[in-house]
């Protein structure tokens, strides 16, 4: 099966981007960009096709994840996986008014990720 | 004290100062025969009329004008020190006008003639009733007195208005609070207290719910006469007449600004400390993430360590992340640590695990400057591997040789607000570095990485010098995080 969902990493953690990045490359998926900042990750997707986007909340910059997603999704409907480090009520329930595919509380297992990709790229194959 | 019920049943208790029985009897019968019940206490001289006073048990006095040694004057004298409320009533044969005019001047309510005793019940009723009237005006203004004092000792703002709303009253709280006195208030409206922060909505609300006959309690936002703004708790009462008009209003107000700033304090105190509790939580967890992503990292590109060697570099990399923290609680400031003493135990604590050549020394040019630990955090796993990868380029101690190597760690704010950081290093043993040790060499990858990407900073090497050796120069600025606790 080819995994060629277009995945973008929104993580200001340099290095669990970069150990991000390999594991998912190892996995067979392709990481099309990886960015540190909201503003950052919302210009990418003007700029190029995601298919699915991996957003850490507590970024670099002036916009948070979740306000970095919800510019995102006015852009176009794009499945959201946040990855965080909050863990708190009021934070979950923000995330979770855009509807993500999943919210990972770090440290993040990336079998996990691995996991929700194979998934939804069971479901775009089946589509397809 | 006589009470209506009584009267209706026509029971009056007497007292009769006569000495003459047979008048006595007229008198009674008089009564009895207009259906009085009666309870008679018969007295005839002043003794027994003192006595009798000051048992009290009656409601009414008849007294003989003439008696042997004593007169209806003394006996008024005595009942209005005694018992002014009972009403005195003089029976006499012989008063004259001017004697009756002034018994009614010192206070007797009315007289009856001997020869006209037909009088005398309705006298009685009329006396009796009269004084009935006389005990419940003085209860409502004993009340009334007493209410009054509430209002002007009470501690709540009191204002009442006419219909229209112009103020006819305010207590002293009002003008103790307000700053306006009495005089300059009365013949106004209230709007004068109004502080424009509240809006038109607000006050239609207000007068809908009075105007419709109802209370209306809410929170006014008020300014004083000197323009201080304050918060008002009131509660505002139409006053309606017997025909349900509102004739006028009533205001009860209690300042609650100081409750309201209280309340504020504690709401953000406590908000603080969620925030805070959430912050910690989050530092904590993220803390595991990147300690778990340098494993990982090691595992990735470096398979080929040791376990040894592959345990000491991450524990040493976990260190500068704890030390990094300890130096957060060394300060006041949940959010920012001195990087200069940062950098300090940092590198001596690298230093400590690295040492193998006594002819290694490690100097420092460290300003204070305040960074965020967002910042701190990257920049210490940074220059962990800089510096470690730095002592590691001299060869292993070697007592014979007498060359002194020096690292010398400086660090500064530049006038653009960037922090520079200079790691600069004496040639290896006076050898010249070759290209395998600059900076962009496969071992400070990450170093570099986090400075670039997560800092947003620059890193270069400068090997040029061929006395000093070479200096790495990271730049960036602490301003890629907003400060969160």
């Amino acid at each position: 099966m080819s995994r060629n969902l277009k995945i973008l990493i929104v993580e200001d953690e340099v290095l669990t981007a970069i150990v991000m990045k390999k594991k998912l490359e190892n996995a067979g998926y392709q990481v099309a960009q990886s960015v540190t900042t909201g503003e950052d990750a919302v210009l990418t997707v003007k700029e190029m096709t995601i298919d699915i986007v991996l957003m850490d909340i507590r970024l670099a910059g002036e916009i948070d994840g979740i306000e970095a997603a919800t510019k995102i999704q006015n852009l176009r409907e794009i499945p959201i996986i946040f990855l965080t480090g909050y863990n708190d009520a009021e934070t979950k329930k923000r995330a979770n008014a855009l509807e993500p595919l999943a919210i990972l509380i770090k440290p993040v297992e990336m079998t996990d990720v691995v996991n929700i990709l194979e998934r939804i790229q069971g479901d775009n194959s089946k589509k397809g | 004290m006589k009470h209506s019920s009584d009267l209706e049943k026509n029971l009056i208790k007497v007292l009769i100062l006569e000495d003459s029985l047979p008048d006595l009897e007229l008198m009674t019968e008089q009564l009895s025969g207009a259906g009085y019940q009666l309870e008679v206490n018969h007295v005839m001289d002043e003794a027994g009329f003192r006595e009798a006073i000051q048992k009290g048990e009656f409601e009414i006095i008849l007294a003989d004008f003439k008696l042997a040694g004593f007169d209806a004057f003394g006996a008024l004298d005595i009942c209005q020190r005694s018992c002014p409320e009972i009403p005195f009533i003089c029976v006499s044969g012989s008063i004259g006008e001017e004697s009756a005019i002034e018994l009614l001047k010192k206070g007797a309510v009315d007289y009856v003639m001997k020869d006209r005793l037909g009088r005398l019940s309705f006298t009685v009723k009329r006396a009796l009733g009269e004084a009935i009237e006389k005990q419940n005006k003085h209860k409502i203004e004993e009340q009334l007195t007493l209410l009054n004092r509430a209002v002007e000792a009470s501690s709540v703002s009191v204002v009442i208005t006419d219909a229209e709303g112009t103020i006819e009253y305010v207590n002293p709280h009002f003008t103790e609070v307000t700053g306006y006195s009495f005089e300059e208030v009365v013949g106004k409206n209230p709007r004068i207290l109004k502080s424009g922060n509240q809006k038109t909505d607000f006050y239609d609300e207000l007068w809908n719910t009075l105007l419709s006959g109802n209370d209306w309690t809410g929170e006014f936002h008020n300014k004083k006469k000197d323009g201080a703004l304050f918060w008002e708790k009131a509660v505002i009462s139409p006053i309606l007449n017997s025909s349900g008009e509102i004739i006028q209003f009533v205001a009860i107000k209690e300042d609650i600004t100081e409750r309201k700033k209280l309340l504020e304090e504690l709401v953000s105190t406590i908000s603080d400390k969620d925030k805070l509790v959430r912050e910690l939580a989050h530092r904590s967890f993220n803390n595991m993430q990147v300690i778990q992503a340098m494993l990982e990292y090691k595992l990735l590109t470096k398979p080929e360590l040791s376990l040894d060697q592959f345990v000491i570099d991450i524990s040493s990399k976990i260190q500068s992340m704890a030390l990094a923290q300890r130096e957060l609680n060394n300060g006041n400031n949940l959010s920012r640590i001195d990087l200069g003493a940062y950098l300090k135990i940092l590198a001596q604590d690298i230093m400590e695990r690295n040492r193998q050549n006594a002819n290694l020394k490690m100097t420092f040019d460290l300003e204070s400057v305040q960074v965020l630990l967002d910042t701190a955090l990257p920049l210490g796993i940074a220059i962990n591997e800089l510096l470690s990868n730095a002592i590691a380029s001299y060869p292993s101690d070697n007592p014979k040789r007498r060359i002194i190597n020096e690292i010398r760690i400086i660090s500064r704010v530049l006038e653009s607000k960037d922090i520079e950081i200079c790691i600069s290093q004496t040639r290896v043993n006076g050898e010249h570095f070759n290209n395998r040790d600059f900076i962009l060499d496969e071992k400070n990858k990450l170093a570099v990485a986090m400075v670039n990407e997560q800092l947003a900073g620059t890193i270069t090497v400068d090997a040029t010098n061929e006395t000093t050796g070479r200096t790495i120069k990271i730049t960036f600025k602490d301003n890629r995080y907003s400060e969160r606790v």
